[in-house]
Protein backbone atom coordinates (compact mmCIF):
# COMPACT_ATOMS: atom_id res chain seq x y z
CA UNK A 1 0.00 0.00 0.00
CA UNK A 2 1.24 3.94 -1.04
CA UNK A 3 1.09 6.61 1.52
CA UNK A 4 -1.27 8.98 1.24
CA UNK A 5 0.76 12.03 -0.71
CA UNK A 6 0.52 14.38 1.68
CA UNK A 7 1.82 11.76 4.49
CA UNK A 8 4.66 10.52 1.73
CA UNK A 9 5.84 14.03 0.95
CA UNK A 10 6.22 14.55 5.11
CA UNK A 11 8.33 11.39 5.39
CA UNK A 12 10.39 11.82 2.33
CA UNK A 13 11.37 15.50 3.55
CA UNK A 14 12.41 14.20 7.20
CA UNK A 15 14.31 11.58 5.52
CA UNK A 16 16.56 14.59 4.28
CA UNK A 17 17.93 14.97 7.55
CA UNK A 18 21.26 14.46 8.37
CA UNK A 19 21.10 10.97 10.95
CA UNK A 20 17.79 10.39 9.95
CA UNK A 21 17.16 6.82 8.04
CA UNK A 22 13.80 5.69 6.21
CA UNK A 23 12.89 3.66 9.52
CA UNK A 24 13.23 7.28 11.77
CA UNK A 25 11.41 9.42 8.92
CA UNK A 26 8.27 7.02 8.77
CA UNK A 27 8.44 7.05 12.81
CA UNK A 28 8.71 10.82 13.22
CA UNK A 29 6.06 11.25 10.73
CA UNK A 30 4.20 9.03 12.29
CA UNK A 31 4.30 10.94 15.56
CA UNK A 32 3.49 14.17 13.66
CA UNK A 33 0.13 13.37 12.63
CA UNK A 34 -0.79 11.38 16.11
CA UNK A 35 0.22 14.50 18.55
CA UNK A 36 -1.73 17.52 19.51
CA UNK A 37 -1.85 19.92 16.61
CA UNK A 38 -0.23 22.91 18.70
CA UNK A 39 2.55 20.56 19.74
CA UNK A 40 3.53 19.72 15.98
CA UNK A 41 2.93 23.34 14.30
CA UNK A 42 5.66 24.60 16.57
CA UNK A 43 7.87 22.52 14.58
CA UNK A 44 6.73 23.89 11.67
CA UNK A 45 6.40 27.30 13.01
CA UNK A 46 10.09 27.13 14.27
CA UNK A 47 11.68 25.96 11.22
CA UNK A 48 9.50 29.03 9.62
CA UNK A 49 10.92 31.91 12.17
CA UNK A 50 14.31 30.10 12.70
CA UNK A 51 14.73 30.19 8.64
CA UNK A 52 13.08 34.07 8.36
CA UNK A 53 15.21 35.76 11.22
CA UNK A 54 19.03 33.50 11.86
CA UNK A 55 21.34 35.21 9.16
CA UNK A 56 25.46 35.24 9.91
CA UNK A 57 26.58 37.90 11.41
CA UNK A 58 28.42 41.01 9.10
CA UNK A 59 31.26 40.58 10.84
CA UNK A 60 32.14 37.27 12.03
CA UNK A 61 29.45 35.03 10.09
CA UNK A 62 28.20 33.44 13.66
CA UNK A 63 24.25 32.99 13.37
CA UNK A 64 22.56 36.04 14.40
CA UNK A 65 19.07 37.64 14.59
CA UNK A 66 20.40 41.24 14.49
CA UNK A 67 22.99 42.48 12.22
CA UNK A 68 25.69 42.11 14.67
CA UNK A 69 25.64 38.91 16.48
CA UNK A 70 25.66 39.12 20.55
CA UNK A 71 29.18 38.36 20.60
CA UNK A 72 30.43 41.10 17.95
CA UNK A 73 27.80 43.65 19.60
CA UNK A 74 29.84 43.24 23.53
CA UNK A 75 31.46 46.52 23.94
CA UNK A 76 33.40 44.38 26.53
CA UNK A 77 35.06 41.79 24.35
CA UNK A 78 38.29 42.35 23.48
CA UNK A 79 39.56 43.72 20.00
CA UNK A 80 42.87 42.76 17.95
CA UNK A 81 42.32 39.77 18.48
CA UNK A 82 40.21 36.74 16.06
CA UNK A 83 39.67 33.01 16.86
CA UNK A 84 39.30 31.18 13.43
CA UNK A 85 37.03 28.44 13.72
CA UNK A 86 34.84 26.08 11.20
CA UNK A 87 31.46 26.54 12.30
CA UNK A 88 29.25 28.51 14.03
CA UNK A 89 28.53 25.46 16.53
CA UNK A 90 32.17 25.59 17.34
CA UNK A 91 31.91 29.19 19.17
CA UNK A 92 29.56 27.68 21.21
CA UNK A 93 31.87 24.87 22.38
CA UNK A 94 34.56 27.61 23.10
CA UNK A 95 32.24 29.91 24.69
CA UNK A 96 31.74 27.21 27.07
CA UNK A 97 35.30 27.38 28.33
CA UNK A 98 35.06 31.07 29.38
CA UNK A 99 38.68 31.35 29.16
CA UNK A 100 38.39 33.67 25.49
CA UNK A 101 37.33 37.03 25.48
CA UNK A 102 38.29 38.22 21.88
CA UNK A 103 36.12 37.88 18.62
CA UNK A 104 35.39 35.10 16.36
CA UNK A 105 35.16 34.37 12.77
CA UNK A 106 33.40 31.84 11.13
CA UNK A 107 35.74 29.99 8.26
CA UNK A 108 32.31 27.82 6.94
CA UNK A 109 34.85 24.78 5.62
CA UNK A 110 37.96 23.77 5.39
CA UNK A 111 40.18 23.54 1.97
CA UNK A 112 39.14 20.04 0.16
CA UNK A 113 40.26 20.01 -2.98
CA UNK A 114 38.28 16.34 -3.46
CA UNK A 115 35.28 18.20 -2.25
CA UNK A 116 36.40 21.41 -4.81
CA UNK A 117 36.36 23.62 -1.62
CA UNK A 118 39.76 25.85 -2.54
CA UNK A 119 40.36 29.46 -0.68
CA UNK A 120 37.26 31.20 -2.70
CA UNK A 121 34.54 29.22 -0.97
CA UNK A 122 35.45 29.16 2.04
CA UNK A 123 35.69 33.32 3.82
CA UNK A 124 39.35 33.92 3.87
CA UNK A 125 39.15 36.84 1.53
CA UNK A 126 36.70 38.03 4.45
CA UNK A 127 38.97 37.33 7.11
CA UNK A 128 42.21 39.18 5.55
CA UNK A 129 40.02 41.99 4.76
CA UNK A 130 39.03 42.45 9.12
CA UNK A 131 43.01 41.49 10.08
CA UNK A 132 43.46 44.26 8.14
CA UNK A 133 40.56 46.52 8.81
CA UNK A 134 40.40 45.94 12.46
CA UNK A 135 43.83 46.36 13.26
CA UNK A 136 43.95 42.71 14.39
CA UNK A 137 47.88 41.52 15.25
CA UNK A 138 46.43 37.92 16.98
CA UNK A 139 45.00 34.88 15.17
CA UNK A 140 44.05 31.90 17.47
CA UNK A 141 43.32 29.44 14.71
CA UNK A 142 40.40 26.94 16.62
CA UNK A 143 40.48 23.94 13.07
CA UNK A 144 40.22 20.30 13.21
CA UNK A 145 43.45 18.45 13.30
CA UNK A 146 42.19 16.61 10.26
CA UNK A 147 44.69 17.09 7.36
CA UNK A 148 42.26 19.09 6.07
CA UNK A 149 42.10 21.44 9.52
CA UNK A 150 45.99 21.16 9.19
CA UNK A 151 45.91 22.34 5.43
CA UNK A 152 44.25 25.27 6.09
CA UNK A 153 45.70 26.53 9.25
CA UNK A 154 49.02 26.39 6.98
CA UNK A 155 47.50 28.35 4.36
CA UNK A 156 46.01 30.68 6.52
CA UNK A 157 49.40 31.27 8.54
CA UNK A 158 50.67 32.21 4.93
CA UNK A 159 48.51 34.45 3.33
CA UNK A 160 48.55 36.47 7.41
CA UNK A 161 51.82 37.05 7.09
CA UNK A 162 54.69 37.59 9.51
CA UNK A 163 53.01 40.63 10.95
CA UNK A 164 49.90 38.79 12.08
CA UNK A 165 50.53 36.14 15.55
CA UNK A 166 49.11 33.05 14.64
CA UNK A 167 48.59 30.32 16.53
CA UNK A 168 46.75 27.19 16.66
CA UNK A 169 45.11 24.87 19.48
CA UNK A 170 46.36 21.81 18.97
CA UNK A 171 47.50 20.58 22.44
CA UNK A 172 44.99 18.18 24.01
CA UNK A 173 43.15 18.06 20.39
CA UNK A 174 42.29 14.35 19.96
CA UNK A 175 44.46 14.00 16.38
CA UNK A 176 42.26 14.00 13.78
CA UNK A 177 39.44 14.91 16.25
CA UNK A 178 36.23 17.53 15.52
CA UNK A 179 36.38 20.52 17.97
CA UNK A 180 32.57 19.71 18.46
CA UNK A 181 33.50 16.40 20.16
CA UNK A 182 35.98 17.94 22.29
CA UNK A 183 34.81 18.71 26.61
CA UNK A 184 35.27 22.12 27.77
CA UNK A 185 38.12 21.02 30.05
CA UNK A 186 40.21 19.93 27.01
CA UNK A 187 39.47 22.94 25.08
CA UNK A 188 40.25 25.44 28.20
CA UNK A 189 43.95 23.34 28.36
CA UNK A 190 43.77 23.63 24.63
CA UNK A 191 43.28 27.43 24.60
CA UNK A 192 46.17 28.19 26.75
CA UNK A 193 48.90 25.89 25.40
CA UNK A 194 48.28 27.32 21.75
CA UNK A 195 51.35 27.08 19.71
CA UNK A 196 52.56 28.94 16.30
CA UNK A 197 51.61 27.21 13.37
CA UNK A 198 55.22 26.91 11.93
CA UNK A 199 56.36 25.28 14.96
CA UNK A 200 54.01 22.49 14.14
CA UNK A 201 55.59 20.57 11.13
CA UNK A 202 59.16 19.55 11.12
CA UNK A 203 60.66 21.28 8.23
CA UNK B 1 48.76 -16.42 19.76
CA UNK B 2 46.68 -18.76 18.80
CA UNK B 3 43.04 -19.10 17.57
CA UNK B 4 41.02 -21.99 19.64
CA UNK B 5 37.89 -21.65 17.83
CA UNK B 6 36.92 -20.36 14.87
CA UNK B 7 33.19 -19.78 13.78
CA UNK B 8 31.53 -18.48 10.48
CA UNK B 9 28.05 -17.50 9.72
CA UNK B 10 26.56 -16.50 6.18
CA UNK B 11 30.04 -15.74 5.43
CA UNK B 12 31.52 -16.71 1.57
CA UNK B 13 29.94 -20.01 1.07
CA UNK B 14 29.46 -21.19 5.02
CA UNK B 15 26.15 -20.64 6.52
CA UNK B 16 27.41 -21.65 10.10
CA UNK B 17 30.52 -23.20 11.15
CA UNK B 18 32.22 -24.07 13.83
CA UNK B 19 35.72 -25.10 13.91
CA UNK B 20 38.17 -26.39 16.87
CA UNK B 21 41.40 -25.35 16.47
CA UNK B 22 44.40 -26.20 18.67
CA UNK B 23 48.58 -25.81 18.44
CA UNK B 24 50.41 -26.83 15.95
CA UNK B 25 49.38 -27.99 12.13
CA UNK B 26 46.28 -28.01 10.50
CA UNK B 27 45.39 -29.01 6.82
CA UNK B 28 42.31 -28.16 5.47
CA UNK B 29 42.38 -30.49 2.28
CA UNK B 30 39.63 -29.88 -0.84
CA UNK B 31 38.78 -29.34 -3.96
CA UNK B 32 38.87 -25.71 -5.50
CA UNK B 33 35.86 -23.59 -4.89
CA UNK B 34 34.58 -26.06 -1.69
CA UNK B 35 35.44 -23.36 0.79
CA UNK B 36 39.28 -23.81 1.87
CA UNK B 37 40.58 -20.44 1.44
CA UNK B 38 37.35 -18.83 2.64
CA UNK B 39 38.85 -20.35 6.43
CA UNK B 40 42.12 -18.74 5.95
CA UNK B 41 40.57 -14.82 4.69
CA UNK B 42 38.55 -15.16 7.90
CA UNK B 43 41.43 -15.23 9.71
CA UNK B 44 43.05 -13.07 7.90
CA UNK B 45 40.33 -10.58 8.05
CA UNK B 46 41.07 -10.51 11.83
CA UNK B 47 44.31 -10.02 11.61
CA UNK B 48 44.22 -6.96 9.33
CA UNK B 49 40.85 -6.07 8.58
CA UNK B 50 41.45 -6.43 5.01
CA UNK B 51 40.86 -9.29 2.91
CA UNK B 52 43.67 -10.94 0.46
CA UNK B 53 41.35 -12.33 -2.47
CA UNK B 54 38.86 -8.82 -2.50
CA UNK B 55 38.77 -5.37 -1.69
CA UNK B 56 34.70 -5.85 -2.11
CA UNK B 57 33.43 -6.62 1.20
CA UNK B 58 30.18 -7.17 -0.30
CA UNK B 59 31.27 -10.24 -1.46
CA UNK B 60 32.05 -11.49 2.12
CA UNK B 61 28.33 -12.14 2.88
CA UNK B 62 27.12 -15.27 1.56
CA UNK B 63 25.25 -14.45 -1.76
CA UNK B 64 21.79 -13.15 -0.84
CA UNK B 65 22.01 -12.76 2.67
CA UNK B 66 21.47 -9.87 4.78
CA UNK B 67 24.33 -9.88 6.97
CA UNK B 68 27.25 -12.41 7.74
CA UNK B 69 30.15 -12.61 10.02
CA UNK B 70 33.62 -14.34 11.51
CA UNK B 71 34.23 -14.69 15.31
CA UNK B 72 37.65 -15.61 16.33
CA UNK B 73 38.43 -17.33 19.77
CA UNK B 74 42.10 -16.63 20.54
CA UNK B 75 44.76 -17.88 23.46
CA UNK B 76 47.90 -15.35 23.69
CA UNK B 77 51.22 -17.42 24.45
CA UNK B 78 50.36 -15.76 28.36
CA UNK B 79 47.22 -18.24 27.71
CA UNK B 80 44.86 -14.98 28.31
CA UNK B 81 41.84 -15.47 25.94
CA UNK B 82 40.80 -12.84 23.51
CA UNK B 83 37.30 -12.68 21.82
CA UNK B 84 37.29 -10.66 18.41
CA UNK B 85 34.13 -10.38 16.41
CA UNK B 86 33.41 -9.12 12.83
CA UNK B 87 30.16 -8.50 11.57
CA UNK B 88 29.09 -7.22 8.08
CA UNK B 89 26.01 -6.02 6.50
CA UNK B 90 24.87 -5.81 3.44
CA UNK B 91 22.35 -2.48 2.66
CA UNK B 92 24.01 -0.10 3.14
CA UNK B 93 27.59 -2.30 3.43
CA UNK B 94 28.99 -1.95 7.45
CA UNK B 95 31.39 -3.33 8.71
CA UNK B 96 31.41 -3.55 12.72
CA UNK B 97 34.53 -4.82 14.99
CA UNK B 98 34.25 -5.89 18.45
CA UNK B 99 37.27 -6.90 20.40
CA UNK B 100 36.59 -8.50 24.12
CA UNK B 101 33.13 -7.42 23.05
CA UNK B 102 33.89 -3.41 22.78
CA UNK B 103 33.54 -1.95 19.39
CA UNK B 104 36.82 -0.94 17.72
CA UNK B 105 36.91 2.37 17.47
CA UNK B 106 40.57 3.08 16.30
CA UNK B 107 41.84 0.25 13.59
CA UNK B 108 45.18 0.95 15.22
CA UNK B 109 44.10 -0.84 18.29
CA UNK B 110 42.99 -4.26 16.54
CA UNK B 111 45.66 -4.39 14.00
CA UNK B 112 48.49 -4.97 17.21
CA UNK B 113 46.10 -8.05 18.01
CA UNK B 114 46.84 -10.91 15.76
CA UNK B 115 50.18 -11.41 14.70
CA UNK B 116 49.93 -13.08 11.20
CA UNK B 117 52.34 -14.18 7.83
CA UNK B 118 50.19 -15.43 5.16
CA UNK B 119 51.40 -17.58 2.12
CA UNK B 120 50.15 -17.71 -1.08
CA UNK B 121 50.60 -18.67 -4.25
CA UNK B 122 50.83 -14.78 -5.52
CA UNK B 123 53.65 -14.58 -2.74
CA UNK B 124 55.82 -14.70 -6.33
CA UNK B 125 54.60 -10.91 -6.98
CA UNK B 126 56.71 -9.46 -3.85
CA UNK B 127 59.81 -10.30 -5.80
CA UNK B 128 58.58 -9.95 -9.42
CA UNK B 129 55.94 -7.49 -9.50
CA UNK B 130 55.63 -3.54 -9.50
CA UNK B 131 57.41 -1.58 -6.27
CA UNK B 132 54.03 -1.16 -4.91
CA UNK B 133 54.04 -5.14 -3.55
CA UNK B 134 57.07 -4.29 -1.99
CA UNK B 135 55.59 -0.87 -0.34
CA UNK B 136 52.32 -3.19 0.65
CA UNK B 137 55.14 -5.67 2.34
CA UNK B 138 56.85 -3.16 4.26
CA UNK B 139 53.20 -1.17 4.89
CA UNK B 140 51.56 -4.01 6.29
CA UNK B 141 54.38 -5.46 8.61
CA UNK B 142 55.07 -1.65 9.92
CA UNK B 143 51.00 -0.82 10.63
CA UNK B 144 51.11 -3.96 12.67
CA UNK B 145 53.89 -2.96 14.81
CA UNK B 146 53.76 0.49 14.96
CA UNK B 147 50.56 2.60 15.47
CA UNK B 148 52.52 5.66 14.56
CA UNK B 149 53.38 4.38 11.53
CA UNK B 150 49.92 3.78 10.32
CA UNK B 151 48.11 6.98 12.01
CA UNK B 152 51.28 8.65 9.79
CA UNK B 153 50.47 6.62 6.48
CA UNK B 154 46.55 7.32 6.90
CA UNK B 155 47.27 11.09 7.09
CA UNK B 156 49.72 10.97 4.40
CA UNK B 157 47.74 9.08 1.45
CA UNK B 158 44.41 11.57 2.50
CA UNK B 159 47.00 14.59 1.63
CA UNK B 160 48.00 12.86 -1.40
CA UNK B 161 44.34 12.21 -2.44
CA UNK B 162 43.89 16.00 -1.69
CA UNK B 163 46.79 17.05 -3.74
CA UNK B 164 46.03 15.45 -6.55
CA UNK B 165 42.62 16.31 -6.73
CA UNK B 166 44.08 20.06 -6.95
CA UNK B 167 46.73 19.11 -9.36
CA UNK B 168 43.92 17.76 -11.56
CA UNK B 169 41.74 20.43 -10.85
CA UNK B 170 44.20 22.88 -11.47
CA UNK B 171 42.08 25.60 -9.09
CA UNK B 172 44.23 27.35 -6.51
CA UNK B 173 48.27 27.17 -7.19
CA UNK B 174 48.88 29.28 -3.94
CA UNK B 175 47.19 26.07 -1.50
CA UNK B 176 49.51 23.75 -2.86
CA UNK B 177 52.83 24.74 -0.93
CA UNK B 178 50.60 24.10 2.28
CA UNK B 179 49.09 20.99 1.12
CA UNK B 180 53.20 20.55 0.32
CA UNK B 181 54.03 21.00 3.76
CA UNK B 182 51.81 18.22 5.02
CA UNK B 183 53.13 15.82 2.59
CA UNK B 184 56.57 16.45 4.19
CA UNK B 185 55.86 16.47 7.57
CA UNK B 186 53.69 12.43 7.39
CA UNK B 187 56.28 11.40 4.18
CA UNK B 188 59.44 11.92 6.08
CA UNK B 189 57.83 9.89 8.74
CA UNK B 190 57.15 7.36 6.52
CA UNK B 191 60.76 7.23 5.29
CA UNK B 192 62.15 7.25 8.32
CA UNK B 193 60.02 3.78 9.69
CA UNK B 194 60.58 2.44 6.23
CA UNK B 195 64.65 2.86 6.00
CA UNK B 196 64.56 1.34 9.51
CA UNK B 197 62.63 -1.93 8.87
CA UNK B 198 64.58 -2.51 5.90
CA UNK B 199 67.21 -2.63 7.88
CA UNK B 200 65.90 -4.79 10.40
CA UNK B 201 64.85 -7.25 7.75
CA UNK B 202 68.31 -7.72 5.35
CA UNK B 203 70.00 -9.41 7.63
CA UNK B 204 67.42 -11.84 8.62
CA UNK B 205 66.46 -12.35 4.98
CA UNK B 206 70.06 -13.42 3.91
CA UNK B 207 69.89 -15.92 6.41
CA UNK B 208 66.44 -17.24 5.43
CA UNK B 209 67.36 -17.28 1.93
CA UNK B 210 70.77 -19.36 2.26
CA UNK B 211 68.97 -22.06 4.43
CA UNK B 212 66.08 -22.22 1.99
CA UNK B 213 68.04 -22.25 -1.06
CA UNK B 214 71.34 -23.99 -0.41
CA UNK B 215 73.20 -20.58 -2.07
CA UNK B 216 75.86 -18.89 -0.61
CA UNK B 217 75.78 -15.82 -2.86
CA UNK B 218 75.24 -12.50 -1.10
CA UNK B 219 71.21 -11.03 -1.03
CA UNK B 220 70.65 -7.53 -0.45
CA UNK B 221 67.09 -5.60 0.00
CA UNK B 222 67.60 -2.25 -0.19
CA UNK B 223 65.37 0.69 0.40
CA UNK B 224 65.49 3.28 -2.79
CA UNK B 225 63.36 6.28 -1.47
CA UNK B 226 62.06 8.83 -3.99
CA UNK B 227 63.25 11.21 -2.57
CA UNK B 228 67.23 10.98 -1.12
CA UNK B 229 67.28 14.63 0.60
CA UNK B 230 65.31 17.50 1.19
CA UNK B 231 61.61 16.07 0.75
CA UNK B 232 60.74 19.59 1.03
CA UNK B 233 62.98 21.39 -1.63
CA UNK B 234 62.55 18.36 -3.66
CA UNK B 235 58.66 19.01 -4.26
CA UNK B 236 59.64 22.76 -4.47
CA UNK B 237 61.78 21.86 -7.52
CA UNK B 238 59.13 19.63 -9.17
CA UNK B 239 56.14 21.54 -8.75
CA UNK B 240 56.53 23.21 -12.13
CA UNK B 241 56.28 19.35 -13.33
CA UNK B 242 53.90 18.34 -11.08
CA UNK B 243 51.66 21.47 -12.28
CA UNK B 244 51.84 20.31 -15.71
CA UNK B 245 51.63 16.70 -15.62
CA UNK B 246 48.25 17.13 -12.69
CA UNK B 247 50.10 14.21 -11.23
CA UNK B 248 51.77 13.95 -8.08
CA UNK B 249 55.64 12.78 -8.74
CA UNK B 250 57.41 13.17 -5.60
CA UNK B 251 57.08 11.39 -2.17
CA UNK B 252 57.24 7.78 -0.42
CA UNK B 253 54.16 6.79 -2.99
CA UNK B 254 56.97 5.99 -5.05
CA UNK B 255 59.48 4.16 -3.15
CA UNK B 256 61.04 1.23 -4.41
CA UNK B 257 62.35 -1.70 -2.77
CA UNK B 258 65.08 -3.15 -4.60
CA UNK B 259 66.43 -7.33 -4.16
CA UNK B 260 69.94 -8.22 -5.25
CA UNK B 261 71.18 -11.86 -5.53
CA UNK B 262 75.18 -10.88 -6.24
CA UNK B 263 75.72 -8.02 -8.03
CA UNK B 264 72.02 -8.76 -9.96
CA UNK B 265 68.10 -7.37 -9.55
CA UNK B 266 66.38 -10.00 -8.95
CA UNK B 267 63.22 -8.83 -10.13
CA UNK B 268 64.88 -8.36 -13.60
CA UNK B 269 67.35 -11.46 -13.79
CA UNK B 270 66.69 -13.93 -10.74
CA UNK B 271 65.74 -17.34 -12.34
CA UNK B 272 61.84 -18.63 -11.30
CA UNK B 273 63.40 -20.77 -8.44
CA UNK B 274 65.42 -18.22 -6.71
CA UNK B 275 62.21 -16.05 -6.76
CA UNK B 276 59.85 -18.31 -5.44
CA UNK B 277 62.46 -18.92 -2.47
CA UNK B 278 63.09 -15.24 -1.85
CA UNK B 279 59.50 -14.94 -2.09
CA UNK B 280 59.14 -17.15 0.40
CA UNK B 281 61.83 -16.15 2.79
CA UNK B 282 60.30 -12.47 2.66
CA UNK B 283 57.23 -13.55 4.12
CA UNK B 284 59.04 -15.96 7.21
CA UNK B 285 61.33 -12.80 7.24
CA UNK B 286 57.76 -10.58 8.09
CA UNK B 287 57.24 -13.67 10.85
CA UNK B 288 60.10 -13.09 12.45
CA UNK B 289 60.01 -9.73 12.61
CA UNK B 290 56.27 -9.83 14.21
CA UNK B 291 58.00 -12.37 16.86
CA UNK B 292 60.89 -9.99 17.59
CA UNK B 293 59.12 -6.24 18.19
CA UNK B 294 55.96 -7.86 18.69
CA UNK B 295 56.69 -10.34 21.16
CA UNK B 296 53.96 -12.61 20.26
CA UNK B 297 54.22 -15.48 18.55
CA UNK B 298 52.43 -15.42 15.06
CA UNK B 299 49.73 -17.58 13.52
CA UNK B 300 50.64 -18.74 10.06
CA UNK B 301 48.65 -19.47 6.73
CA UNK B 302 49.86 -21.61 3.93
CA UNK B 303 46.97 -21.14 1.08
CA UNK B 304 47.70 -23.84 -1.38
CA UNK B 305 51.47 -23.18 -1.75
CA UNK B 306 52.44 -25.88 0.13
CA UNK B 307 52.60 -28.38 -2.73
CA UNK B 308 54.48 -25.76 -5.08
CA UNK B 309 57.72 -26.72 -2.43
CA UNK B 310 60.32 -28.96 -3.57
CA UNK B 311 61.02 -31.97 -0.89
CA UNK B 312 63.63 -30.31 0.03
CA UNK B 313 62.31 -26.56 0.97
CA UNK B 314 59.41 -28.54 2.29
CA UNK B 315 61.56 -30.28 5.06
CA UNK B 316 62.97 -27.40 5.79
CA UNK B 317 59.47 -25.21 6.40
CA UNK B 318 57.88 -27.58 8.40
CA UNK B 319 61.07 -27.19 10.73
CA UNK B 320 60.85 -23.78 10.49
CA UNK B 321 56.52 -23.85 11.58
CA UNK B 322 57.82 -25.74 14.73
CA UNK B 323 58.40 -22.37 16.11
CA UNK B 324 54.72 -21.31 14.94
CA UNK B 325 52.23 -21.23 17.84
CA UNK B 326 49.95 -22.00 15.18
CA UNK B 327 49.85 -22.99 11.51
CA UNK B 328 46.57 -23.72 8.92
CA UNK B 329 47.83 -25.20 5.54
CA UNK B 330 45.12 -25.48 2.54
CA UNK B 331 45.26 -28.15 0.27
CA UNK B 332 43.91 -29.28 -2.88
CA UNK B 333 46.01 -32.73 -3.29
CA UNK B 334 47.17 -34.52 0.15
CA UNK B 335 50.09 -33.58 1.68
CA UNK B 336 52.83 -36.12 2.65
CA UNK B 337 53.39 -34.55 6.36
CA UNK B 338 55.62 -36.85 8.41
CA UNK B 339 55.04 -34.43 11.68
CA UNK B 340 51.71 -34.66 13.74
CA UNK B 341 49.11 -32.74 12.38
CA UNK B 342 44.95 -32.49 12.21
CA UNK B 343 43.25 -32.82 8.62
CA UNK B 344 39.98 -31.66 8.13
CA UNK B 345 38.17 -32.15 4.66
CA UNK B 346 36.24 -29.51 3.42
CA UNK B 347 33.37 -29.71 0.93
CA UNK B 348 30.84 -27.52 0.03
CA UNK B 349 30.90 -25.07 2.74
CA UNK B 350 31.21 -28.04 5.45
CA UNK B 351 34.80 -28.61 7.60
CA UNK B 352 34.51 -32.16 8.61
CA UNK B 353 37.68 -32.98 11.07
CA UNK B 354 39.04 -36.71 10.02
ZN1 LIG C 1 29.59 38.40 14.95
Amino acid sequence: MDYPEALEELVESLQQLPTIGPKSAQRLAFWLLETAEPKALRLSEAIRSARNQIRPCRRCFNYSDRELCQICADPQRKTGVVCVVVQPKDIVALEKTREYRGGYHVLGGLLSPLDGIGPDQVRIHELLERVREEAIDEVILALDTTVGGEATCLYLSRQLGPETSVTRLAQGLPAGGNLDYTDEVTLGRALRGRRRVEDLSPQ
Amino acid sequence: MRISALRLQDFRNYTFQEVELGAGLHVFEGRNAQGKTALLEAVYLGATARSFRTSKEADLIRWGQPDGGLHLAMERDSGRPRQLTMRWQAQPLQRHILLQNQPVRRLADFLSELPLALFTPDDLELVQGGPEMRRGYLDLLLCKLYPAYLEALGRYQKVLRQKGALLRAQSSRAELESWDQLLVQFGSQLMQFRAEICRQLEPRLTSLYAEFSGETCILRLVYRPCVEHDFGETLRRAHQEEWRRRTCLVGPHRDEVQLSLGEALVRRFGSQGQRRTLALAMRLAQAEMLLEIGKERPVVLLDDCFSELDPGRQARLLRWLEGASQVLITTATPLDLSPEHRLYRVEEGRVRPC
